[in-house]
């Protein structure tokens, strides 16, 4: 199917159930929109039926949660596959997947679970990411996970085996700075120097959430819910790399207590503000 | 206590997964093995525990969602506390083996049909096959396409032969309850009214289970007589071994096919030489 050219430029929301059909019958003023790919794999549903009508008037990120790509198990070739048709049909501009595993055995935990930050994991990585970009016949982009524990036998840190990854398989990043701020918050380690030591070139795309912080009785923990506002200490983040990335697509992602579509677009367009997009 | 080295992320990663699946059962041994993990982890102000425990809540939790969402009613008629322990039981002993959930919810009613528990009780069973249906044809994209050019071509002498398709936005189902009338009041409560007679759910009922033309499932009360051809459609009877099954003619049987065909739930035909009863 051929669609029309669209830039996927500026900033975009993640495109969640309860606002497809304001795109169904109309283009709401956004730049982009990304899509959650496992929520699309299955050709004859309402879903992708509806994905291809809005992928006429939107570019279009797939994004994924499924490819675990950081266990040992070896690639799930059957999903890999899926992908690839989901992608051959949609035709994004972007695919991307995250630094993390999620099952082991051939059983799925639907959660994004941590990895040691050694030489070990970040071979296993470029090999599978070199896996499927060779299946997809594309580059595909990495994002950082939250995290709320970290392994003693690190060879390295988040952001340096995340440039070792993409200059040695020619992935690109996907940088979400919510999950930076989570995790350096909960490791106690500085979000600042995370960025400082991050390879910019190879950022390709920029998400941007909520989170939630949960008081525990030895003190407060940050969870990655998705389901609030950005915070200021994010927004701060962004003001401070505002040059390196005005020029970078960026993502509003909202997945829990999903709130009105005018909502989402206001934040979306705080987010061009803070970039220096558009006049605040 | 077992040790790793640095260059075994399965072994990590078996460690991890079974700290997410371990249940602290009273009268139950802790395995000596989910000791390991914890000496693996980094300090923090956090119990590993804590920390594990996020990752734990995440998965579970959000497959606890999910059931909650596809069997709303299901829960209603069991209660939310066995509803809770059963799901749990579910998450725990039937894992997910997909990087998607697409097929998760129909899992749960194989479950539910295997509980000793639930073996007094078909329709608990029956209700949540009944939510499973109507939630997986809600996803189906369908466009009502018949050829009635094709069927007009068809000479007189061969409708016995007809075999029409039911579409596969269509699913039967039959109770010795009236589960459409549970649904109902179960999904929307009646406000107390003295006045108002109780319901007599212990009566047998046919339902078809359809996409309406808004593109939502519905539930439709069908007769018995209908029911038959209906399920005789699905086992890939002919007209005339239909009109056989209840003693009916071509003819009335047409003029019922075409309400059917203009509700949906038949979407083509074939011409069949002749019937083999164990080729359908």
């Amino acid at each position: 199917m051929a669609y029309q050219k669209h830039m996927l430029a500026g900033t975009g929301i993640g495109l969640r159930q309860p606002h497809v059909e304001h795109f169904i019958h109309g283009t709401p003023p956004i730049g982009w929109l990304e899509v959650h790919s496992e929520n699309y794999l299955q050709e004859n549903s309402k879903r992708r039926h509806q994905l291809r009508h809005i992928r006429n008037d939107y570019a279009v990120s797939c994004h994924g949660i499924g490819l675990s790509l950081g266990s040992s198990d070896p690639l799930n070739l059957n999903h890999l596959k899926s992908l690839k048709s989901l992608f051959d049909d949609i035709q994004p501009s972007l695919i991307s997947e995250h630094l993390s595993w999620s099952s082991l055995n051939g059983r799925f935990y639907n959660d994004l679970l941590p990895l040691p930050y050694t030489d070990e994991s970040l071979h296993h990585m470029v090999s599978q990411v070199n896996q499927t970009q060779e299946s997809l016949g594309r580059e595909i982009l990495i994002e950082n996970p939250s995290s709320y524990l970290a392994f003693k036998h690190a060879d390295m840190s988040e952001p340096e085996l995340l440039n070792q990854l993409s200059q040695r398989s020619g992935c690109k990043l996907l940088l979400d700075l919510n999950n930076i701020f989570v995790s350096c918050s909960n490791m106690n380690t500085d979000p600042y120097h995370y960025l400082a030591v991050i390879n910019w070139n190879q950022v390709a795309e920029i998400h941007l959430a909520g989170h939630t912080v949960k008081q525990l009785p030895q003190g407060e923990i940050r969870i990655d819910t998705h389901n609030n506002p950005v915070c200021d200490e994010v927004w701060d983040m962004v003001d401070a790399y505002k040059d390196k990335l005005q020029y970078i697509p960026c993502l509003i992602e909202w997945d829990a207590d999903i709130p009105s579509l005018e909502i989402l677009i206001a934040e979306a367009k705080k987010a061009q503000q803070h970039l220096g997009l558009t006049n605040a | 206590m077992p040790k790793i080295n640095k260059d075994s992320l399965g072994q990590l990663q078996a460690y991890f997964t079974k700290h997410l699946t371990h249940r602290q059962v009273a009268d139950q041994e802790r395995p000596a093995e989910l000791d390991s993990l914890p000496s693996l982890l980094e300090k923090s102000h956090f119990s590993p525990e804590q920390l594990i425990n996020i990752y734990r809540n995440n998965f579970v939790i959000s497959l606890r969602e999910l059931l909650e969402q596809l069997f709303p009613v299901t829960q209603a008629l069991v209660g939310n506390e066995y509803f809770t322990q059963t799901s749990r039981q579910f998450i725990n002993d039937c894992p997910l083996k997909e990087p998607h959930l697409n097929h998760y919810g129909g899992k749960f009613v194989s479950f539910l049909d295997r509980l000793k528990a639930l073996e007094h009780m078909p329709f608990v069973v029956q209700m949540a096959n009944l939510e499973w249906h109507l939630d997986r044809i809600s996803h189906i994209y369908y466009e009502p396409n018949f050829d009635f050019d094709a069927l007009a071509q068809i000479g007189g002498d061969q409708y016995p032969n007809i075999h029409f398709n039911l579409a596969e936005t269509c699913y039967l189902q039959s109770s010795r309850m009236d589960l459409i009338a549970l649904h109902n009041d179960l999904s929307e409560p009646k406000k107390t009214n003295p006045s108002t007679q109780e319901t007599n759910y212990q009566q047998q009922s046919y339902i078809l289970v359809l996409q309406n033309h808004q593109g939502e499932s519905a539930l439709m009360p069908i007769n018995h007589q209908h029911w038959v051809w209906l399920t005789g459609l699905q086992n890939g009877f002919t007209l005339v071994q239909l009109c056989d099954m209840e003693n009916t003619d071509i003819a009335s049987l047409m003029a019922q096919i075409t309400d059917w065909i203009a509700l949906g739930c038949i979407d083509g035909f074939s011409l069949r030489a002749e019937f083999n009863p164990n080729q359908p």
